[in-house]
């Protein structure tokens, strides 16, 4: 049965070699041995067909820390690469560049939506003295950004809207319309606000009158997760609410009552499906969707890790139609029942040595990009489904694949991808390739 | 000799013993954040190195990584981060680095043009004061001169539109036959990158003005004149008295020097800034005591002076010739001498932190008494009355000076705080030695942020106690004057 699993995605990939020929003259063929292939198909698949870097973008050289990333947003015809001094916006077509924009609030930037909504997004920076209300509140001051132009719609500081003068942004998205911002204070009376995507213009505002902890907080398409300890609550409670309106949606498949238990610090990956953790306890727990008992989870660790170490951006967690998957060391991967999913065909799965870059983009499964490993030196696009099925998406080429990582030696790279390209970025690029785009077809 | 008429002036040592020249190093650049990323992992090159296990190319797959594509839309070598930083706008402290050690080249190389290359050609004031300051460089007798990075605020930029650094420089010089060490004068620059590379748009005071503006920033035309321990310089208003008493400041450096019996270390000689338009002396130096007519500012090394205990290796000295130029000479020799005595053992003193007990009555005294040594009581005038008439009129002092009266905005308090100061230098000198003063003033200096530098001074140099030796100041003071 996995084999027809696994026929499904793979029918876009075999009609987009024969687009794809004409660019690449063609497709590479595997040794007889073909890593790719389940075991349960009697069948080869054709080899997947190999992706070229279409440009490359430097870093900004002897600014290190300036470069650092803090961002990455894919629209039709730009995308645009955060540092923390600001925004640096480049053509899809050639990277050359589209615009570029300090930080819009004045101080560094502190973040910035995961996504873009209608071509709007939202920067978080530290502000100045001029544009926060309170000295002491950091990451305090909230810019609307039209990705297309650089234009910067509106700018006001959050606490205006928290109502607290010391509060922040911890989270933030656009969706629905609204830019969404989750108050940075763990204090009753902040919640959250939805300011109009365009305007500015404060639209809704969660009752404030529970505790939102940092990352207690995700947002897919219109989907807005949350999890909040209330007043009297024993535990914390996770709801779905609509981006547009803020009203809670009814009967969303969220964990609830025994699979809350004794999680403390709920954090939430993905709203649509509502994918929860915590790491506040021992064992860690994982809850996917409306699964009555929270998981613990061995490995889970890899998917702390990557929260952990990239909570401004997410850019390691990359979220499919029912399954879920983390880089790492190796793809560390959980099904829609909570339990973990080990991906099966990974090119590189069998190398001593490998790695795994969860591809941050849309989907309808998850992706990840394997490193090169001997006996499989090319990185490999791979879409992992929700039963661990692997199909290969597509090899990158040699040059692509040499630049993040061989031999178990990786980068600590962060990938985006859309159905048209991927972007790798390296998070210090200091004077090197900040961004490479990886045409995908 | 001619009978000097003193009149009383108030001639200050260091401008304070606060906080304010304990300040070492630079300000610091604002600290940016790094965002919660993973920890980066050096690239692998962007060509890509042979591969043993690496397979045949497909058709088409390119084998290295496009050239990359700079953020000013210019293709450079793929892995160039020299033309990215450059056409990215950037302007970052390597770029700096090249600017300023360019300007420094012109500086020694003489190279007028090239040194004025620097400054935004479309700021005419600008590059009218930069030449001025140029001129005047090329007269001071440097053993080395060179500019330095020192700090950006904000840190540096990645953005190419209106990129600006303001940026403090640190002017690192040694003036021959003055300075034992290299000392720093820091200014802030405003830096833009214009179309031939970056420019100089403003020159301003330092965040910590550190001795800024020096003689050479905000003098046009300097005289400088220099002789074996003395740098003179002297604007239009007091050149010709520059000219006229140079060799008397030769004299006086030596005067102060042959008495100097407390060992080496002291400064080899002096910089000598003389001008009698009062507002260009209030200014000079940032030194900050308006009531003065002479005045010597430490100047820090350009290492942290807290790495050399606190010291300073050299100073300057500015003079008010308002009051000299048609008085008697010797009336300029004492403060001349006054002056040099501060800048002679400044070397000495630790002024790593605030003085926990008052002793500008030694530094003052030790500075009057040597400056006048050579007078005895009835040869000196204080506010035109004879040291006598002065001292009978003001009475027997029931204690040391205190810092506050000494340094007295009250200038009949601090007349008299120096007086008593100075009078306590000959007391001790009489009682003990001269040499004994120059021992007792050496150990105060190094000791001059300890609570109790003046009483351990008095007990192991003196062999006495402050109790003590007051109480016999107070009865010589009675007997002898």
């Amino acid at each position: 049965m996995s084999g027809n699993v696994l026929r499904g995605p793979v029918l876009p990939s075999l009609i987009a070699i024969g687009v794809l020929a004409a660019s690449v003259a063609g497709t590479i063929a595997l040794t007889g041995k073909d890593s790719t292939a389940s075991a349960s198909s009697p069948t080869r698949t054709a080899p997947p067909p190999v992706r070229n870097a279409a440009w490359v973008v430097n870093g900004a050289h002897d600014a290190p820390s300036l470069s650092a990333l803090t961002g990455f947003w894919i629209g039709p015809d730009v995308v645009v690469r955060g540092g923390v001094d600001g925004l640096h916006a480049m053509k899809r077509a050639d990277g050359s560049p589209a615009w570029d924009l300090p930080a819009p609030g004045g101080g560094d930037v502190c973040g910035m939506s995961a996504g873009v909504d209608a071509g709007v997004g939202i920067v978080a920076t530290q502000g100045t003295a001029q544009t926060r209300v309170n000295a002491a509140s950091e990451c305090a001051v909230i810019s609307a950004i039209d990705i297309a132009s650089g234009k910067v719609l509106w700018t006001t500081p959050a606490s205006m809207s928290f109502g607290d003068p010391d509060a922040g942004a911890a989270d933030y998205a656009a969706a629905g319309g609204m830019a969404i911002i989750d108050s940075d204070r763990a204090t009753a009376g902040t919640g959250i606000v939805a300011l109009d995507l365009k305007t500015g213009e404060q639209k809704w505002k969660h009752p404030g009158d529970c505790e939102h902890r940092p990352h207690a907080f995700a947002v897919s398409g219109t989907k807005v997760a949350i999890a909040e300890v209330c007043s009297g609550q024993p535990q914390a409670t996770v709801k779905v609410l609509d981006a547009a309106t803020g009203a809670e949606v009814p009967n969303a498949a969220v964990p609830a009552g025994a699979a809350m238990a004794g999680v403390s610090h709920p954090e939430i990956v993905s709203a649509d499906p509502v994918v929860a953790v915590d790491d506040g306890t021992t064992p860690k727990a994982l809850s996917f969707g409306g699964v009555a008992t929270p998981v613990a989870v061995s490995g889970l660790d890899g998917l702390m890790a990557a929260l952990t170490a990239n909570a401004a951006t997410r850019a390691q967690v990359g979220v499919g139609a029912g399954v879920l998957c983390a880089g790492g060391h190796q793809a560390a991967c959980w099904g829609a029942d909570g339990k973990a999913v080990a991906p099966r065909g990974l090119p590189n799965a069998a190398a001593e040595h490998h790695d795994v870059y969860a591809v941050v983009g849309n989907a309808d499964v998850a992706r990840v990009v394997t490193t090169g490993v001997p006996g499989h030196p090319r990185a490999s696009l791979c879409r992992v489904a929700g039963d661990g099925g692997v199909v290969v998406e597509a090899d990158l080429s040699q040059a692509v694949s040499d630049y993040l990582g061989k031999s178990g030696n990786p980068g600590s790279y962060s990938v985006y991808g859309d159905a048209k390209d991927l972007f790798l970025l390296d998070p210090h690029p200091n004077g090197r390739a900040a961004v490479i785009d990886v045409r995908l077809g | 000799m001619a009978r000097p008429t003193v009149v009383a002036w108030a001639a200050c040592a260091v401008l304070t013993l606060a906080g304010s020249l304990t300040v070492g190093g630079i300000a610091a650049a604002k600290v940016r954040e790094e965002p919660r990323l993973a920890p980066a992992s050096p690239a692998p090159a962007l060509t890509a190195p042979a591969q043993a296990a690496a397979p045949a190319a497909a058709p088409g797959e390119q084998t290295v990584l496009p050239a990359a594509v700079n953020a000013a839309g210019e293709v450079t070598t793929a892995g160039s981060a020299a033309g990215s930083a450059k056409a990215g706008g950037s302007i970052t402290q390597s770029e700096l680095d090249a600017f300023l050690a360019a300007h420094s080249t012109a500086l020694k190389g003489k190279d007028r043009a090239a040194f004025l290359a620097a400054v935004d050609p479309k700021n005419a004031d600008l590059l009218k004061q930069q030449g001025q300051l140029y001129d005047n460089l090329q007269k001071i007798p440097f053993a080395s001169a060179a500019y330095r990075f020192g700090s950006m605020d904000g840190g540096e930029s990645t953005f190419a539109q209106g990129a600006q650094a303001t940026v403090a420089v640190n002017f690192d010089h040694q003036i021959t036959g003055v300075d034992t060490a290299p000392v720093e004068e820091q200014y802030r620059w405003t830096v833009v990158r214009g179309a031939t590379g970056l420019q100089v748009t403003a020159v301003d005071a330092p965040t910590n003005r550190r001795g800024y503006p020096a003689p050479w920033d905000s003098i046009a035309n300097l005289t400088v004149l220099t002789r074996k321990h003395v740098v003179i310089m002297a604007d239009d208003t007091s050149s010709s008295f520059a000219k006229s008493r140079a060799d008397a400041l030769e004299s006086d450096a030596q005067y102060d020097f042959a008495h100097w019996t407390g060992g080496t270390g002291t400064a080899p000689g002096f910089a000598v800034f003389l001008t009698s338009n009062r507002d260009t002396y209030e200014g000079i130096y940032d030194q900050g005591r308006d009531e003065s007519v002479g005045v010597t500012v430490p100047m820090p090394a350009v290492s942290d002076p807290s790495s050399a205990g606190g010291t300073y290796p050299s100073s300057r000295i500015a003079i008010d010739t308002t009051h000299y130029k048609n008085l008697d000479p010797a009336d300029a020799d004492i403060i001349f001498k006054h002056e040099m005595t501060h800048a002679m053992i400044d070397p000495f003193e630790n002024l790593s932190g605030r003085s926990e007990q008052d002793h500008l009555w030694v530094v003052e005294g030790f500075a009057e008494w040597e400056s006048q040594r050579m007078y005895s009581p009835t040869e000196l005038l204080y506010d035109g009355d004879t040291l006598h008439a002065y001292a009978t009129k003001h009475g027997a002092p029931k204690a040391l000076p205190t810092d506050a009266q000494v340094y007295s905005s009250d200038s009949d308090a601090s007349s008299l705080g120096y007086f008593y100061s100075h009078m306590a230098m000959r007391y001790m000198a009489g009682k003990w030695s001269p040499e004994k003063v120059d021992q007792f003033v050496l150990y105060v200096y190094k000791n001059a942020t300890s609570a109790t530098c003046v009483d351990d001074a008095m007990k192991n140099v003196l062999s006495t106690t402050t109790d003590q030796f007051t109480q016999g100041y107070a009865s010589w003071y009675r007997s002898s004057l």
